[in-house]
């Protein structure tokens, strides 16, 4: 039914933007965290979002939460456990400021799919008018 | 002619003498060889599936499974978000929603079949 494909296609979407904010959460989180399981500081995790096409929506998904590469903060605390021989700490490659703006972006994205569902349901119940 | 139209096969053998009565069940064996001879049974079990009304009740009966269907599934994922569940807050809405949508729906084109069902009834032959 096209009417719960825009819905279910809705759905996926606000899905992937809370599964955005869980990592922009992440990434605050970890703004400073210097270990981490595989070694080293931590690096800011990005969403990878992939299309989903098929009967029931066209919607879209996380596919894969990959590392930013780009390079360290290199900061110069001598007293920290984890500073080398020079005194410089490397510190993870989250900018606040950055997580900040997303995390608009990612609120007003929700807020657009959820007017998008309202949108359809108005449309559905417009339609009903027809009967009358 | 008149006298030949009272000629009717019977007459004329009881004048030739009575058949044996061996002959006569050749009509109820041409009644059971025609298979397609409407029975009170038949007729009944035949008024049921596509009578009057049938296609009604059929419409009717699709859209109240499918909007039944996703009562239940907006049942289920509010119990399961209520119990603490794993269920995203949007999803309950969503489906909710949608629950909510094809009751509307359905009522709309229920209120609308039935009035049409009324306005066919009503007819004047």
């Amino acid at each position: 039914m096209s009417l719960m494909n825009v819905f279910n296609t809705g759905e996926s979407a606000l899905a992937a933007n809370r599964m955005w904010l869980e990592v922009i959460a992440g990434n605050l989180a970890n703004a400073q965290t210097t270990r981490t399981d595989e070694g080293g500081p931590y690096r800011r995790k990005v969403p990878l979002f992939s299309e989903v096409l098929d009967a029931e929506m066209q919607g879209v998904r996380v596919s894969a939460i990959e590392q930013d590469q780009s390079p360290l903060q290199r900061v110069y605390k001598p007293g920290h456990p984890d500073a080398d021989k020079d005194g410089f700490v490397s510190m993870p490659n989250v900018n606040v400021v950055t997580e900040m703006v997303d995390m608009i972006g990612v609120q007003r994205s929700y807020d657009a799919n959820v007017t998008v569902m309202q949108a359809i349901k108005s449309m559905a119940n417009k339609s009903m008018d027809i009967g009358r | 002619m008149r006298i030949d139209g009272f000629r009717t096969p019977g007459v004329g053998q009881a004048f030739g003498g009575f058949p044996a009565f061996g002959d006569f069940p050749a009509m109820p064996e041409a009644l059971s060889s025609d298979s397609k001879m409407p029975s009170v049974t038949d007729s009944f079990e035949a008024s049921e599936d596509d009578g009057p009304g049938a296609h009604f009740a059929a419409i009717l009966n699709d859209a109240i499974d499918s909007v039944n269907a996703q009562q239940t599934r907006s049942e289920q994922i509010t119990m399961d978000f209520a119990l603490g569940k794993a269920v995203d807050p949007h999803a309950v809405m969503i489906e909710n929603a949608k629950a909510e949508t094809l009751v509307h729906l359905t009522s709309s084109v229920t209120n609308k079949m039935a009035q049409s069902f009324q306005t066919l009834m009503n007819l004047q032959i």
